[in-house]
């Protein structure tokens, strides 16, 4: 039997709310709330990039049409990959939210409901997540960015609602290519891996798109810069720059009144009549480059679709079975092993706890893992930035003071995303267990929390930036290099994890005023990395003494930051007891009313 | 052992509990009995010290809970009414933290764990995470969690839902023996078939408030009737159950 159209309308709304259920930091929100502040995050830099930076750089900046034309092509480029950078980061971050899963069996299994049809509301949802994502993300600038590039041309009305009209077709066909690309992806590995593997894989597949997409998009101003020669003029390019498979469809759309401009007959100032020569002849040399590329995108996005429309009617023919994970007990070696590294590390029961919880909360926890993936995906962004133009060093004394600032940078970074993973609850619903459990010290398990930071993050990074180092700079400069980073890395986490609130159980809070404080932290860090940086070249020139002393002074600087921890802990009311009103294990997330004091108790 | 006195809990000025007071003493198991949204659990919890009451006392050995309510509920043993745990962790995991926190030494946790998953029949399921297990799976880990420390004072909230009949006959006989230590026991449940073969001595709770306290046995001599269902009726039931069954038998069948 046929759902009726209500059912259907009932079914695609039901799939949309849970896209909006994912949200990272205040799970369980008002769900508008959610929506207007998700609206106001994707219009907004595109409003911003278009009207300050791009508005100043096409009215006062460039009055002639050729490099106008050429001008554009990078900021096409731009608009063109921030779309599907954006969609398919979305993609990834919904990943399991893309098809059906065991909750809509055990929501929708009861129903007299066809599969298909359920696959079908499940389809419309997701098409109309993402036109709404693309209409928001790209509308502004649609409108808004041609009226730009004209700005100095008499063109008709035709022409410019044309170029609109490309501008937002391309970028939200760009976004809608990438989007449909993991989608595609997602469903591949679904078929060829089964439910089991899927399950296994799948979390590292999506840590990994987060991290590879969140990368490139940091990047992308700058690989969206002299696009002609960096992508277009690629032998490859064909093959291997989706974003410029879209620009081939952006300008063989618009082409025509970007050559109709020329042919107005506008008066170019004499001092750039050389350059816009230039730039008319390297446009209408690209002009067989945006035809083949036109073509191939022509193809892809409609491929795409078919192929990813298609494997998800087929994986999604029946409901999915509920699947029952079947661990093994550890082995007896291995359990050993553990039991005497646990011994070793964290020897006390609660400092244990923490330990153990906090490793397997970020390793386990969906919300966790992205909120620690963007933070890799910023410290990658970085660390390239960083490394931009290093080759060969001849040797360790001459390391420049950026090489030896990354590891700082990206070290903290990424603890600072580890930070925001910790204040994010594992599971609020279960806060009631530490409530019931604890001892009122929050010290001993922040003690666990710290060695799990360290065991989980702080070596993996390490051990990272370490083979980049022994290779860039030789292997002893490298351990010297990398046994500064450790205790710097302790003393940022004694920084960073100061016992206010008991992490993985209490609510994350908006902290407070980050527009105005965030740039002050980013300037102070790549200060405090650079000063760092040309205390180690110091230290790489002066021979073991220098290393020593510098060594010396890092310790000495965590020893006084843990006594400063212990001092307050001693004299500002965190011993046992009274602790306990401090704490919050809230069982339920804030609502609005709540939040305004409407629904306390009477 | 634990005593609640005239305690009340108003939400938005309405009284969800109102004026109840229960003494649990070592050895005996009281019965807390009434229908849905009588107030059973919002009494457990603020028993518990999870909610605070608007007005009253909740006393552990003669002391405010509020006053040290870690050293409290290093006594307490409490499994909720709902199997809220973290699902990404197996059963073991979850027992393994709340013993940390509870800071109970690692070889006696690595001995009891095993030995009580085994016993309420979850031992195979020990690895798994906890997303993958059953209602009733969850509560057999709510149980251990609740047990795992020897509390003297142990509050059970709707303890048999889910459970298999077999775990449900298990927890009836584990609740008479934990008695029979000396421990004081809270058991709030719907049937009143196990209230009736648990407890020495139950509280009927009707809107929020008292509407009996006393033992089973002299409620069915008192009120002249054969079981505590009918007791139960007599007292909180305002209407006939089979004239209601029947009334909603109608609306099922109603086009």
């Amino acid at each position: 039997m046929a759902a009726s159209r209500t059912a259907r309308r009932l079914l695609r709304n039901h799939f949309l709310q849970r896209f909006l259920d994912n949200d990272l930091i205040s799970p369980n929100a008002d769900r508008h709330e959610v929506l207007v502040l998700l609206a106001a995050a994707l219009a907004v830099p595109g409003l911003v990039i278009t009207v300050l930076i791009l508005g100043q750089k096409y009215v006062i900046g460039i009055p002639t049409p050729g490099l106008t034309s050429i001008a554009a092509l990078d900021d096409k480029f731009l608009y063109i990959s921030a779309s599907m950078l954006v969609m398919a980061l979305m993609a990834a971050v919904q990943w399991d939210a893309l098809a059906l899963d065991e909750r809509d069996t055990a929501i929708l299994g009861p129903l007299p409901l066809e599969a298909r049809e359920i696959g079908r509301a499940k389809l419309a949802a997701l098409a109309m997540f993402v036109a709404v994502f693309a209409v928001t993300l790209n509308g502004v600038p649609s409108v808004v960015f041609p009226l730009l590039t004209v700005s100095h041309f008499h063109v008709n009305i035709l022409a410019l609602v044309r170029m609109i009209v490309v501008h937002a077709a391309v970028t939200m066909g760009a976004g809608a290519y990438a989007f449909l690309a993991v989608l595609l992806l997602r469903e591949v590995l679904r078929l060829v891996l089964g439910p089991h593997w899927f399950g296994r894989v799948a979390a590292m597949v999506q840590a990994a798109l987060v991290i590879a997409l969140g990368t490139t998009l940091l990047l992308l101003p700058a690989l969206a810069s002299n696009v002609p020669a960096r992508w277009l003029l690629r032998d490859d390019v064909l093959r291997t720059v989706p974003p410029a498979w879209f620009l081939g469809l952006y300008e063989a759309g618009t082409g025509e009144v970007t050559l109709t401009i020329r042919g107005l007959g506008l008066r170019i100032p004499a001092g750039l009549v050389v350059a816009e020569r230039q730039a008319r002849l390297l446009y209408d040399s690209l002009l067989p480059r945006f035809s083949e590329l036109a073509t191939v995108g022509g193809i892809m996005l409609p491929a795409t679709a078919c192929a990813a429309l298609a494997l998800f009617v087929w994986n999604n023919r029946r409901l999915p079975l509920p699947r029952v994970s079947r661990q093994r007990a550890p082995g007896r070696a291995r359990s050993q092993a553990a039991q005497l590294i646990a011994a070793a590390v964290v020897p006390s029961p609660v400092p244990r706890a923490g330990f153990f919880f906090t490793l397997q909360t970020l390793a386990r926890s969906v919300q966790h893992r992205i909120a620690i993936a963007g933070a890799c995906a910023i410290a990658i962004a970085a660390a390239i930035l960083l490394m931009h133009g290093i080759r060969a060093i001849a040797s360790p004394a001459a390391a420049p003071i950026r090489l030896l600032a990354l590891q700082t940078v990206v070290m903290t970074i990424v603890l600072v995303g580890v930070r925001q993973a910790l204040a994010i609850p594992a599971e609020l619903r279960a806060n009631w267990t530490f409530a019931m459990a604890w001892n009122g010290d929050v010290h001993p398990f922040v003690v666990g929390v710290k060695r799990a930071v360290v065991a989980g993050v702080v070596l993996p990074v390490l051990s990272a930036t370490f083979a980049l180092h022994v290779y860039l700079v030789g292997a002893r400069a490298a351990l010297q290099h990398g046994a500064i980073g450790f205790v710097l890395s302790l003393i940022a986490l004694e920084w960073l994890l100061r016992p206010e609130r008991l992490p993985l159980t209490s609510s994350a809070r908006p902290p407070g005023n980050l527009k105005a404080l965030a740039p002050i932290y980013v300037m102070l860090l790549f200060v405090v990395a650079y000063n760092v940086g040309r205390l180690e070249q110091w230290a790489l020139r002066g021979g073991m003494a220098s290393f020593a002393i510098l060594m010396g002074g890092l310790i000495l600087t965590y020893a006084a930051a843990r006594l400063s921890g212990l001092h307050r802990r001693l004299s500002g009311g965190q011993s046992r007891n009274p602790l306990l009103a401090r704490i919050e294990f809230d069982d339920l997330p804030d609502t609005p009313t709540q939040r305004l004091g409407l629904g306390e108790p009477v | 052992m634990l005593e609640a006195h005239h305690l009340v809990k108003r939400f938005y000025g309405t009284a969800v509990v109102d004026d109840v007071s229960v003494a649990l003493r070592p050895g005996e198991v009281i019965g807390y009995l009434g229908p849905n949204g009588s107030g059973k659990t919002t009494t457990v919890r603020m028993l518990t010290g999870l909610i605070e009451p608007s007005s009253g006392s909740v006393t552990y050995r003669g002391t405010p809970i509020g006053d040290d309510l870690v050293e409290f509920r290093r006594h307490l043993g409490y499994v909720p009414e709902e199997p809220h745990l973290y699902p990404f962790l197996s059963g073991r995991e979850y027992l393994e933290l709340v013993g940390r926190l509870r800071e109970l030494p690692e070889a006696l946790l690595r001995d009891k764990i095993p030995a009580m998953l085994g016993s309420l029949g979850i031992h195979d399921a020990a690895e798994q995470s906890i997303s993958s297990y059953s209602k009733g799976m969850k509560q057999k880990v709510l149980i251990c969690a609740a047990l795992l420390h020897d509390p003297d004072v142990v509050i059970f909230d709707e303890p048999e839902s889910g459970l298999d009949v077999g775990t449900v006959l298990v927890l009836r006989h584990l609740v008479r023996a934990l008695a029979a230590r000396g421990k004081a026991i809270l058991y709030s449940s719907h049937i009143l078939e196990s209230v009736e073969k648990v407890c020495e001595t139950v509280i009927v709770l009707h809107r929020g408030r008292v509407a009996a306290d006393a033992s089973v046995q002299h409620l069915r001599t008192v009120m002249a009737r054969g079981s505590l269902e009918e007791v139960f009726s007599e007292l909180v039931l305002n209407e006939d159950p089979e004239r209601t069954a029947a009334g909603l038998a109608a609306l099922v069948s109603a086009q």
